[in-house]
């Protein structure tokens, strides 16, 4: 078995060789651009600018990690970072959010946060949350479908095989490709980072992520014989459709992973406690992901070292086109709560200044707000990040809502891709090539 | 391909798999007396399904036990039903018009739905698209009962075209607010019952220019509109060939050749039905780049392997790997349905399918045919029961032989990898 070598790759160095042979390839450099050396969040040591990689350079993909928190159904710009600015007040009368409750960012006078967002006042005074107000793509379509594929491919209008982090993967694959180096949690989190050849690692139910054997039956005789079925016969490997190959490839991977996740206790096989959390289909809350719940996983996952360098986690139920007050309350509450439980936890573990947290959403919502109490679907919209390697407090562009477009929505003034080449930045890797351009970093990292 | 082979696929495909005796009684008729059973069942006086939720006592308000009820039951009766390609199209309708009880809340409104999924589900797709319009739980899940003249909301009249009829780029964002104006006015009230009623005085009855079509101004020309435009039955017969077929299998050449026999039925689903089983079956005998696995979700998977084995395994254990799986009935993630294709071949579907499989092993009785062929070691007799009367690959038979070596009750161990191989992942 190979686990503990992929042990070790992920472990040594901070898994600083892991890539190194695919990422040369790709970007032709010598294998010079192998040495392990330990990368650190130091400017001296942090990633290339945005104009990509400095091939004089050895590309320091070493150890950093990026979470990327997926806010599914199209995120409510305007009630998230709210503007100082009466246009908004005007187009919402009913959702306006009152002066009173509004968390203000010290030394920004356009914007306020949502009430429900005030656990991250403390990140902004510490000089570690910036916001990127109307990103999105210029000309994007309303339909969540078409959006979600724009923001997943990291390119409009197209319906690309491959996330943007999962090129990321494939550009930083090596010949041993670990399915730990992206962690996928909750539903629809995969989707970013499905890739050509890197494997990855999706968790829905982290208590039932475990490979339990029927009563009597040995556990790990039956895992094996499990593993046994996927292997592929030489003779037919030529002519094997590409989905039966799939399926045989998938099964590996997910063998591996639950082993290597059960030794630091995710999955544990049968624990008892499990049986207390309810399933999903009950009522109450989307089948889905929940930011907290999922950031909570993140982080322990993160604090054991595994080697992984990208989780995603999915959240939905952003789509408030009724009676959005309450709901977005409660969303956005689940957001800052996430994000201050998993900042304090990985901050405990010594790993904050390795850690970058970036939020996506496939568009915002319309400026003035509907008949039902919400909001429909809209274009600009804003993300946050958040973490130590953060060069200042920012709120980078603007939420103009006196000047919306012909639809009525916010105008994105900030490509997607910016927030995407930030994000890979940070990774390090051959941004340019992965996000098909060069995109204004807004000088967002140290 | 061998008339057992082409019978077997089309239970697969169709269906939820073929459950002990079956494919033999099958074998007898052929195979297109068989395609006739599944599609027209009437005509061939297979007898009714059963409605699963007929004895349910719905309470006043919604509960989650309520819920899991109604769930459990339509699971049995996947697995059990006479007119398997009845209860294929209800699962199918229920993830192409996606409603989630996590917005709905009220089971009794999601089980009404599924019902008229059944009672329209093979019929005429504008009838389908009619009745869903004004569905208690759609207006709900959609937003439709809030929707009001003065203030109409776009949210249904949005998937109606994208995703429910016509397609991404068929349609205008004009059209998706003229759409939205003319089926304001439908309410559901919890004090009428949740019933459906329309409110003249919160309807816009201004007629309006919609997909070609002049005079657009309530539900009924709005479902004419949509049904008259040409992109409907290319999308509806794209979307329905490539569940069956695989998306491989599916070219515009034969979208085009199933849209044409689907209008001239008046938008006849099961006319439709039948055409994309017929091409598919004269398929599996041509080139290979005409053939395509599909990968089942979790829940027709689970169904194929109960109707197998007649195992019946804890509801509560299985409603909970359904959710690690990815897949809950009447809660799909959002209005575009799960995903599907490779999706059920991430990690965490791939786990929970393999203790699902071992749930359904350890709830099969030694007497049921593939226990037995477990039980004795036969892989091609246990390859026949689970539906692969083509039988299992190599590795698979290696497999099965080593877990033979994992002890536990007899047959339990070679059950479970031969649910979950790729072979039994794929359909």
């Amino acid at each position: 078995m190979t686990m503990d070598r992929r042990a070790f790759l992920g472990l040594a160095a901070g898994g600083a060789a892991t890539g190194a042979a695919a990422w040369a390839g790709l970007l032709a450099l010598g294998d010079d651009g192998r040495r392990a050396r330990p990368s650190g969040p130091t400017r001296a040591a942090g990633p290339a600018p945005a104009e990509g990689v400095d091939a004089g350079r050895a590309p320091t993909f070493g150890d950093r990690i990026l979470v990327v928190v997926q806010l599914s159904g199209g995120n409510d710009a305007l009630n998230t970072l709210v503007p100082t600015a009466g246009a908004y007040r005007d187009a919402r009368p009913s959702l306006a959010i009152t002066e009173r409750g509004l968390v203000a960012l010290p030394g920004e006078d356009g914007f306020s946060l949502h009430p429900a967002l005030a656990p991250l006042a403390a990140q902004w005074k510490a000089g570690r949350l910036a916001a990127l107000a109307s990103i999105g793509f210029e000309g994007a379509g309303r339909s969540h479908f078409e959006a979600t594929d724009a923001w997943t491919a990291g390119a409009p209008g197209r319906s690309s095989r491959s996330g943007w982090l999962g090129r990321w993967l494939d550009a930083t694959i090596d010949d041993d490709p670990d399915p730990l180096r992206a962690i996928a949690i909750g539903s629809g989190a995969a989707s970013a980072l499905r890739a050509e050849r890197s494997p990855i690692t999706a968790i829905v139910d982290p208590d039932r992520f475990s490979l339990r054997a029927p009563r009597g039956v040995d556990d790990d005789v039956l895992a094996e014989a499990l593993v046994a079925t996927a292997v592929s016969p030489d003779a037919e490997d030529a002519a094997v459709d590409p989905l039966v190959a799939a399926a045989r490839a998938s099964i590996p991977d997910a063998v591996a992973a639950v082993r290597r996740l059960a030794k630091v206790g995710v999955g544990a096989e049968g624990s008892a406690d499990a049986a207390a959390k309810p399933a999903s289909g009950e009522g109450g809350t989307y089948a889905g992901g929940d930011v907290t719940d999922g950031l909570d996983l993140a982080a322990q996952l993160i604090g054991e070292q595994l080697g992984t360098r990208i989780v995603v986690v999915g959240a939905n139920g952003f789509d408030t086109h009724a009676s959005q007050a309450d709901e977005h309350q409660r969303l956005l509450g689940d957001l800052a709560n996430g994000i201050d439980r998993f900042q304090r936890t990985i901050e405990v573990a010594g790993l904050a200044d390795r850690v970058l947290l970036v939020t996506t959403s496939e568009f915002g919502r319309r400026v003035a707000e509907n008949g039902s109490g919400g909001t429909d679907h809209g274009n600009g919209g804003v993300q946050f990040l958040v973490g130590h390697g953060l060069a200042r407090a920012v709120v980078v562009g603007d939420l103009d809502a006196a000047r919306p477009d012909d639809e009525g929505d916010l105008r994105p003034t900030i490509d997607a891709r910016s927030l995407y080449s930030v994000a890979l930045d940070w990774l390090g890797g051959p941004v340019t090539e992965i996000v098909g351009g060069r995109y204004d970093t807004y000088d967002l990292l140290a | 391909m061998n008339e057992r082979t082409a019978i077997a696929w089309l239970h697969r495909r169709a269906g939820f798999g073929l459950g002990p005796g079956e494919l033999d009684a099958a074998e007898k008729l052929g195979v297109e007396a068989t395609l006739e059973r599944l599609v027209d069942p009437d005509a061939n006086r297979v007898r009714p399904a059963a409605d699963p939720w007929a004895d349910q006592q719905f309470e006043a308000r919604p509960s989650k036990p309520q819920t899991f009820d109604s769930i459990r039951r339509w699971l049995d009766q996947l697995s059990t039903t006479p007119r398997p390609l009845e209860a294929w199209m209800v699962w199918y309708w229920h993830g192409h018009f996606a409603t989630s009880v996590t917005k709905v809340k009220y089971a009794r409104l999601m089980v009404d739905q599924l019902r008229t999924f059944q009672r329209l589900g093979a019929g005429r797709f504008g009838d389908l698209l009619r009745a869903v319009t004004i569905d208690p739980a759609m207006l709900v899940w959609l937003d439709g009962k809030d929707s009001t003249g003065a203030e109409p909301n776009e949210n249904f009249a949005r998937e109606l075209l994208e995703l429910f009829a016509l397609g991404q780029g068929s349609f205008a964002e004009s059209e998706v607010r003229a759409g939205a104006s003319a089926l304001t006015g439908w309410r559901v009230q919890r004090r009428r019952g949740y019933e459906t009623t329309f409110v003249d005085r919160r309807h816009d009855d201004t007629r309006r220019r919609y997909l070609d079509t002049s005079g657009v101004h309530d539900l009924d020309t709005v479902i004419g509109a949509i049904t008259a435009h040409p992109d409907c039955a290319l999308f509806v017969a794209r979307r329905m060939a490539t569940e069956v077929l695989g998306e491989r299998a599916v070219d515009d050449g034969l979208v085009r050749d199933l849209a044409r026999a689907f209008a001239a039925s008046d938008l006849d689903v099961r006319t439709l039905m039948r055409s994309i089983l017929v091409a598919g079956l004269a398929r599996l005998d041509g080139p290979a780049d005409q053939r395509s696995p599909v990968v089942p979700g979790p829940v027709p998977w689970l169904a194929a392997a109960r109707r197998a084995t007649g195992a019946e395994p804890r509801f509560k254990a299985v409603a909970r790997l359904l959710k690690a799986a990815g897949q809950v009935p009447m809660a799909p993630p959002d209005v575009g349905g799960w995903p599907g294709g490779q999706t059920w071949l991430e990690s965490s579907t791939v786990v929970a399918r393999y203790q699902l499989a071992g749930l359904v092993a350890e709830g099969t009785s030694e007497s049921n045919p593939a226990r037995a062929a477990a039980i004795d070691g036969d892989d091609d007799r246990l390859a026949d029961a689970l539906g692969r009367p083509e039988g299992l690959s190599a590795p698979t038979r290696t497999a099965l032989a080593a877990a033979a070596r994992a002890g536990g009750p007899p047959g339990v161990a070679r059950l479970t990898i031969a649910l979950a191989s790729p072979e039994l992942a794929l359909a």
